[in-house]
């Protein structure tokens, strides 16, 4: 039964993307132009770090590989966030053009439809360079094949924790709309704030922001702690933290959304 | 004549009041990118003295005063106002009414600027207090004066870049891509991410060949002292022409689009 419905649920993924994929490549040239626009983001922004590192040899111990290595990771969970969840963004829309309502009547998780209804995917171009920047610096970071392998697996995990730690708190920061007209304001300080987790955050000195990022705000958890794990190996307190935050926020991020459907009035409520 | 426009402009600063929280949210966000900026810098400066010709109180100038120059410069989207125009046929109200069109989405974007100007002159002050230790003021009052001008100028060729934008959904179905990229190039080319001189020598030299670098770059590098009056002189006439091209480029794509607009939405 269970195994049904997931492939049920992953057949509806699959028609949204190949849709939003039509959607997309209707309009070429937009398509291409926005592609080209986050390809120089990602040049400039790994310009900016060789930049950086043609001066000094390390920022707050982290060199320019390990740093390549956090950038990597953030690239990753950005990309596939727009890529498979870029509709979350557009709720605030949904909800005043009165699409929530279309799909609330749907036969099945209104949290997965309005998830994955849209897909951006020229974002993956985000993900394959991640990927791509990884296979680059692997042999400069002095790894064997078994510590790749064992820390690359506690590096997968970590990623998949920091990426539903960003879901969720994207879906919580989009809820609000139920009952604000207009929560851009806050999505937009959020936003630059996971934005920030692009770089390590050791390189904050202060306590009390890396306390910070950390618990309230865990961007530690969302690069930094992934890639710690994967250059360094297996870290009892890393893992068990981040699986403890991605599970808290995730339980969190769902509770808010049913408590926030129970309060909707409708289109323009 | 001038009257209805100013009524715009102050209808604009007061309908932006309504929404304070966004706009100090947004510029809570961008905030971030100033201390992340401040905080790479001075790991840099704390192995190194001088980088790249600046010194660490040039640096923090440059990353600190072009923020605000920067932000007071921006003119918060104006392309896709345009578009929503064009896209829903709005337009046709401006066409049958005795108002220009331009000098509305002017005006109005000059009430926007007041308000953005009410707020990041408080933040401002704040980082002008706190970093004080390390920012320079080597202006003169006249060199003041031609930085002042600069940001002025500054404000136009980037709202007008926007207006063009903005124009060309007349043609396009959808100008996000387009303008999503401009935007980057324009962070890039203008010095934003970080100082134009750190680019090759050849790329720094083609980027004068922009508008870009007159919207910070080089304005940052004449309130540093690394330029002369007379040079100080010579980016406001380019900033000027470079004005001058875009509001004629704007007025042949006006009159370009006016053909194909139908009044319906596109």
């Amino acid at each position: 039964m269970a195994v049904k419905k997931i492939k049920k649920y992953f057949r509806i993924w699959q028609i949204n993307a190949r849709a939003s994929l039509m959607q997309r490549m209707a309009f070429r040239a937009n398509f291409l132009l926005i592609f080209v626009g986050v390809m120089m983001q990602l040049v400039i922004s790994l310009l900016f770090l060789k930049i950086v590192f043609s001066f000094v040899n390390n920022i707050a111990g982290w060199n320019f590989s390990q740093a390549l290595v956090v950038v990597a990771s953030y690239m990753l969970i950005e990309g596939l966030n727009w890529a498979l969840f870029a509709e979350l963004v557009g709720i605030p829309l949904s909800i005043k053009q009165g699409f929530l309502d279309n799909l609330i009547t749907k036969p099945m998780s209104t949290q997965f439809l309005i998830s994955v209804w849209r897909a951006d995917p020229e974002d993956w171009g985000r993900v394959i360079t991640a990927g791509l920047i990884l296979i680059f610096i692997i042999p400069g970071l002095g790894l064997g094949y078994a510590d790749l392998l064992i820390n690359g697996v506690f590096y997968l995990v970590m990623l998949l924790c920091a990426f539903a730690i960003t879901y969720s708190i994207t879906l919580m920061i989009k809820t609000l709309s139920i009952w604000f007209t207009d929560s851009s304001a806050l999505w937009m300080l959020v936003n630059q704030t996971i934005r920030v987790s692009q770089y390590p955050t050791d390189i904050f000195f202060h306590r009390a922001v890396r306390i910070i990022f950390s618990t309230v705000i865990p961007l530690t958890f969302m690069a930094t702690a992934p890639a710690k794990i994967f250059l360094h190996g297996f870290n009892f307190w890393l893992l068990i933290s981040a699986l403890g935050l991605g599970a808290a926020f995730l339980f969190g991020s769902r509770k808010f959304w049913l408590f926030a459907l129970k309060h909707y009035s409708s289109a323009s409520s | 004549m001038l009257k209805k426009y100013i009524t715009i402009a102050k209808n604009k600063t007061q309908a932006e009041f309504v929404k304070r929280a966004n706009v100090l949210a947004y510029i809570g966000g961008n905030l971030l990118d100033l201390f992340i900026q401040v905080v790479i810098w001075s790991a840099i400066f704390s192995a190194a003295d001088v980088v790249q010709g600046y010194t660490k109180s040039e640096m923090m100038t440059y990353v600190i005063i072009g923020w605000i120059f920067m932000y007071l410069s921006t003119n918060y989207g104006y392309e896709n106002v345009i578009k929503v125009d064009i896209y829903d046929g709005r337009l046709s109200n401006f066409l049958i009414k005795p108002v220009s069109y331009l000098v509305y989405i002017t005006s109005h974007s000059i009430g926007r600027l007041l308000f953005a100007f009410s707020i990041i002159i408080v933040q401002a002050v704040f980082f002008l207090y706190f970093f004080r230790a390390d920012l320079l003021y080597a202006l003169s009052p006249a060199g003041l004066a031609i930085f002042i001008l600069m940001f002025f100028l500054a404000y136009f060729i980037k709202f007008f870049l926007a207006v063009i934008f903005g124009f060309f959904s007349f043609w396009l179905s959808d100008i996000n891509g387009a303008y999503y990229t401009l935007n980057v190039l324009n962070r890039f080319l203008s010095g934003a991410f970080f100082p134009i001189a750190f680019l090759p020598a050849i790329v720094a030299k083609l980027s004068y060949f922009f508008p870009f670098a007159y919207t910070y770059f080089l304005p940052m590098q004449f309130y540093l002292g690394k330029l002369t009056l007379g040079q100080g002189m010579q980016i406001l006439a380019a900033q000027i022409v470079w004005i001058l091209v875009l509001f004629a480029v704007i007025k042949a794509v006006w009159a370009l689009g006016l053909r194909k607009f139908e009044g319906t939405g596109i």
